[in-house]
């Protein structure tokens, strides 16, 4: 089986969150954080975007971050880094890292503009994007990152209906920057060897972190590992990266599981589906994960 | 309106407060002109919306729960690799005496029972036991006893030296009665003896008997010592004596207390029956150990019954562990569950485990620690290599799952120790799930049971 | 010192520049252009030590500005009507975050119907949003408020709006003074602002408020926004005694004497002017006053300026559908009340929506309509062709 190695020692031992943090219990989304931030250290400036994350770190006037955090405008966090990138650079302050972190409402669809341009004019920071599938923050929305035939407020209509989960590692590979990933909290080690070949190349870097949502998913509250690996392992998604748009490395290709069986215990969150449709489903996912494999083996420009 | 030279823009304090204390605005000079944190989330206490609560209980592997002598296997194995080859040495012989004789002739039940059975290959611990049996090693420290009693051993099998071996670092006077020339009787001769190398074996007696226990051979009973004899001078005969091919222990009566106490050991289903021999190795050990841990307890007074419920492994009346019963002597808590841990607690559905490789700094320590030419460097190497593969059943390890895991930074890790944190530990438990050694209990908290 | 012709887009740049902003993002849009083309000269020349962020958008424009501020750097940026809505959230937040931004709006109408041209439309939307509203009439006015405006906002924390109009300023060639950047610094010194965001000394900023604590962070924006009057008082004069121009944060010409008295703010100012001269070669009692800061609004001037007259018309070159034009309200609120505000007629007037030309002759059907005794309780709408 090939397994990612878990290096013990490997996860800095420094916390930059405190405890006290306004999550969910068994919140995914607070976990990569907590393991993001591990990793580029105390000298980090975050800007945050709204969504859950800007609830978790807590009200006025209190804060879980113990490095800078600029809270901002819906859909801002890459144009705010943008500026934020600018003003540190005139004050010499080029050492300075910008983290621009937001949800999948934030990022695949009210900030796509501002993702897109910061992503075109390669601006040296990393956007994290935190991947619940759905507006949490507001209750449970669908978004243009939420499966076909997941259940949602939004989705309430039997079937599945007709728009896919945008692929944004896609969309920002397409973009030629230096670095574009998919990582998953259910595996951490994967997730902070990504942040750091991040934060060493300069331009601007991508990391696609997916974060199941026990509360939103309707599951209880220490499943949030298991499904984030299952996800992993029956390719909805996948472990992969793309450097410099062109060449793409699979980082972990495990024996797989049909889809069915990844949705099988989340019976609240799947709806009912017929044959056909989850064979739709599965096709789709097989489709992604081939173009994935095909250019793995490409040769790099 | 206020007047214009009241006005001024404030800096806010540099650094956050720390403290779980609520942030109280009174002044209007009290708020920072513009929304900046004043303090840190300390203030919002989340262990208040737990219901459950993880805590970390240390708890028996099924090697341990089925090693008849009451090892403590995990305990070993995961000292050696930690480095710790002495301890883990002094651990192997707290509880086994023989274990240069078990780890080459034993049964197995061990590996039988191993949890890594079910994964892809049980782990070679007679391997270890072996290799670990020549290394360096100080006996339990047991407390010291008013009366000491003399105590005779009729004849030199595992589980007549076990016996004695115990009894003696119980402080009591041994004496062995051997009918042979030499100590050992069919370990040297019998079926298994091809299995044991002569100098092992005498290597092993020496440990046990040099300086400690009074050997007298060529003595056959009835013969050279009569059973009246030993009854006369001894409180305590253990042996092949009051049946042929039936280990007994005797407690001559001294003519103080009446019948009915006069060989009392345990009440219930555990009397003190002669047992049928042959035994296997580690179950003769195993009966010889019980036998001698329990009767030292009556003698020093305890009661048996609830030494025993203190001393056995795995729930099993018929395995004790000495540790256990120096922690008792000692008046220490023992902080161990004796709940065995199955496959599915480990959760390896879930999680993957490390391949070790040895490092070549480990076998050369482990070399400068051996006391005889038994083991070679590749037996060392193997070893290293069997141990990495044990899954440290109930035993944490330090594989920093919970503390990696935990969403709420609610789990502190200082010096290979976890402390979670319950001011903020918020009852998700996925600490409990991702831990691959099944260490992490949930209970329900107190205050939603009322 | 030089004196240079330029356009009223070039004045602004050079205001950025001799403020020397570090950080700027724009977004072009016509009649803004030449501001964004300008600056990215004076980056590429090196004569300006900024960033140039080349935004997707004026949202993005604003969210960049607010967070290049809030990491300690002065940043600028101007734009126009849609560009100016666009970025409307954030001009609530950027004075709600109390962030010293300068930004120039060239006045331009309101789509749909789609157009180009000048009115002021464009900030009836961004009068509330908190931010400090000035009004040049004049290119060399604009260049000054831009440095005025980062000593202003970088003392109370609020954001500042520099208004011109769009093609009557911004298109339009007038000579202008360019000071020795060194003056400029004795009078403007570098941002330090007390709270920024550095890993020396973390911050978060603007977590969730909740009703227990809003109104208060709210009353202590209401509070910098009073103080705004006398600290704008201040720097206008302190500008005046170092450079020997001031603008005042109203003029009042001929006004003491006067019985109508003409009211409005940009360069439609310029042609009142002209009229008021005219009129008062010819014996004819008409004034003038200027309003150049519409927030905070100089309520105490404009009182003042009004108290002898016998009748006001404010000439607005915006609507606000359903209500009429932002000056007549203000100048109606503002004397509401006052002495001799009972029997002062204040009149509104509607005139060059859609960059329609003010003419001198576009004012006298105003005076002339003004002194026919109309309406005073709707706009009136001057040279509407139907």
């Amino acid at each position: 089986m090939n397994e990612p190695v878990q290096l013990l020692d490997s996860v800095p031992e420094q916390e930059l969150l405190s405890p006290g943090l306004y999550s969910c219990p068994g919140c995914m989304a607070a976990l990569a954080m907590r393991l993001v931030l591990k990793e580029m250290g105390p000298n980090t400036i975050i800007a945050l975007t709204t969504g859950c994350w800007a609830v978790i770190d807590g009200p006025f006037p209190y804060t879980a971050s113990k490095v800078p955090l600029l809270h901002g405008a819906f859909g801002t966090a890459a144009s705010m880094a943008r500026g934020l990138r600018a003003s540190l650079d005139v004050q010499g302050k080029e050492k300075v890292q910008v983290l621009a972190w937001g949800g999948d409402g934030a990022t695949f669809d009210i900030g796509m503009t501002a993702l897109s341009a910061a992503a075109a004019y390669n601006e040296d920071i990393l956007y994290v994007c935190y991947d619940n599938e759905a507006y949490m923050n507001t209750g449970g929305q669908r978004s243009t990152a939420t499966l076909p035939g997941v259940q949602t407020t939004t989705t309430t209509e039997s079937g599945l209906t007709g728009v896919r989960k945008k692929n944004i590692v896609e969309i920002m590979a397409s973009h030629n920057i230096p670095f574009a990933a998919t990582a998953s909290v259910g595996y951490p080690h994967d997730l902070l060897k990504k942040v750091q070949q991040a934060i060493s190349l300069k331009g601007f870097k991508f990391i696609h972190v997916h974060t199941p949502c026990p509360t939103g998913w309707r599951l209880p509250p220490n499943e949030g590992i298991r499904i984030a690996r299952l996800a992993v392992r029956a390719r909805v998604h996948p472990l992969y990266h793309v450097l410099n748009g062109q060449q793409y490395v699979i980082d972990f290709d495990p024996e797989t599981i049909p889809v069915k069986e990844y949705f099988s215990t989340q019976r609240r969150r799947l709806k009912p589906l017929s044959e056909k449709e989850m064979a739709w489903l599965q096709k789709d996912v097989d489709r992604r994960w081939q173009m994935v494999v095909n250019r793995s083996k490409e040769a790099a420009l | 309106m206020r007047k214009d030279d009241e006005f001024q823009i404030q800096r806010p304090r540099a650094k956050l407060i720390q403290s779980q204390q609520q942030i109280v605005l009174e002044k209007l000079d009290d708020y920072p002109y513009k929304s900046v944190a004043l303090g840190s989330t300390r203030s919002n206490l989340t262990g208040l919306w737990r219901y459950w609560r993880p805590y970390y209980q240390t708890k028996r592997a099924p090697c341990d729960a089925h090693c008849p002598v009451g090892n403590h296997v995990v305990d070993f194995i995961q000292t050696l690799l930690d480095g710790h080859w002495e301890n883990a040495a002094n651990i192997l012989r707290a509880e086994n005496p023989l274990p240069a004789i078990t780890g080459r002739l034993c049964h197995r039940p061990c590996e039988i029972n191993c949890n890594r059975r079910q994964y892809d290959e049980r782990i070679a611990i007679h391997s270890i036991e072996t290799v670990l049996a020549e290394v360096q090693s100080k006996a339990l420290d047991f407390p010291p006893i008013g009366q000491p009693r003399a105590v005779a051993v009729v004849g030199s099998g595992p589980a007549e030296l076990a016996f004695a071996h115990f009894m003696a670092s119980l402080h009591h006077q041994v004496t062995i009665f051997e009918a042979e020339e030499a100590l050992a009787g069919s370990l040297r001769h019998g079926p298994r003896a091809r299995h044991l190398a002569t100098d092992v074996l005498d290597a092993e007696i020496e440990r046990i008997v040099s300086g400690r226990i009074k050997v007298r051979c060529n003595q056959k009973l009835d013969q050279d010592v009569t059973l009246q004899e030993l009854e006369r001078d001894y409180d305590a005969i253990f042996g092949v004596v009051e049946m042929p091919e039936h280990l007994s222990l005797i407690i001559p009566d001294k003519g103080t207390e009446n019948e009915s106490q006069a060989n009392p050991l345990l009440a219930g289903d555990a009397q003190n029956e002669p047992v049928k021999t042959p035994l296997r190795v580690s179950e003769a050990i195993g009966y010889a150990k019980w036998a001698a841990l329990l009767l030292d307890a009556e003698w020093r007074g305890l009661n048996p019954q609830d030494t025993l419920a203190h001393i056995q492994v795995g729930g099993n009346n018929r395995i004790v562990s000495a540790m256990k019963y120096l922690a008792l002597l000692k008046g220490q808590a023992i902080q161990r569950s004796e709940q065995i841990v199955s496959y599915d607690m480990l959760h390896l559905e879930l999680l993957d485990q490390p391949a070790l490789s040895a490092e070549p700094s480990l076998i050369d320590q482990a070399q400068s620690l051996l006391t005889t030419g038994f083991v070679s460097r590749d037996d060392i190497q193997y070893v290293i290599q069997e141990a990495g593969r044990c899954f440290s059943c109930g035993r944490c390890n330090n594989c920093d799952n919970c503390w990696i895991y935990c969403p709420d930074a609610a789990i502190n890790r200082k010096e290979g120790h976890y402390q979670i944190d319950y001011d903020y530990c918020k009852g998700c438990t996925l600490c409990a799930a991702v831990c691959p050694r099944g260490v992490i209990s949930i209970i329900e908290e107190e205050k939603w049971s009322e | 010192m030089e004196r240079i012709i330029m356009n009223g887009n070039s004045a602004a740049a050079y205001g950025a520049m001799l403020s020397r902003v570090q950080v700027t993002a724009a977004y072009p849009i016509s009649p803004q252009t030449g501001i964004v083309e300008q600056l990215a000269d004076f980056v590429a020349s090196g004569q300006l030590g900024a960033k140039f962020i080349m935004s997707e958008s004026e949202h993005s424009v604003m969210a960049s500005l607010i967070a290049a501020s809030e990491a300690g750097a002065r940043v600028f940026t101007a734009t126009s009507s849609q560009g100016l809505a666009l970025m409307h959230e954030l001009l609530h937040w950027a004075a709600g975050a109390r962030l010293p931004i300068v930004m120039v709006n060239v006045n331009r109408a309101m789509s749909a119907p789609w157009t180009m041209y000048c009115d002021q439309s464009d900030i009836v939307a961004e009068r509330d949003t908190g931010w400090l509203h000035v009004y040049c009439e004049e290119n060399q006015e604009t260049l000054d408020a831009i440095i005025q405006g980062y000593k202003v906002a970088e003392q109370v924390m609020l954001p500042v709006l520099v208004n011109m109009d769009g093609f009557y300023n911004s298109y339009t060639t007038e000579p202008v003074i360019i000071d020795e950047i060194e003056k400029i610094d004795g009078y403007l010194p570098p941002y330090d602002p007390p709270v920024k965001l550095d890993p020396q000394e973390p911050h978060t900023l603007h977590g969730g408020t909740g009703p227990h604590l809003f109104m208060e962070m709210r009353y202590k924006m209401w509070q910098a926004m009073e103080h705004a009057l006398t600290v704008a008082r201040e720097a206008d004069d302190e500008f005046g005694r170092i450079f020997g121009r001031s603008y005042g944060l109203t003029e009042a010409y001929c006004c003491q004497d006067a019985d109508l008295v003409l009211v409005s703010a940009g360069s439609m100012v310029g042609t009142l002017k002209e009229v008021v001269d005219d009129y008062r070669s010819r014996g004819e009692k008409v004034g003038l006053l200027k309003i150049r800061y519409l927030r905070p609004f100089p309520t105490q001037e404009v009182c003042q300026a009004l108290a002898s007259a016998k009748q006001v018309a404010v000439i607005d070159r915006n609507v606000s559908v359903g209500m009429g034009g932002v000056f007549w309200q203000e100048v109606r609120s503002a004397l509401y009340g006052s002495d001799g505000a009972a029997n002062k007629p204040v009149l509104g007037f509607l005139a060059g929506i859609g960059g329609r030309d003010v003419t001198p002759e576009s004012v006298d059907k105003i005076i002339e309509m003004a002194r026919s005794n109309p309406p005073q309780d709707v706009p009136i709408w001057v040279e509407l062709k139907v």
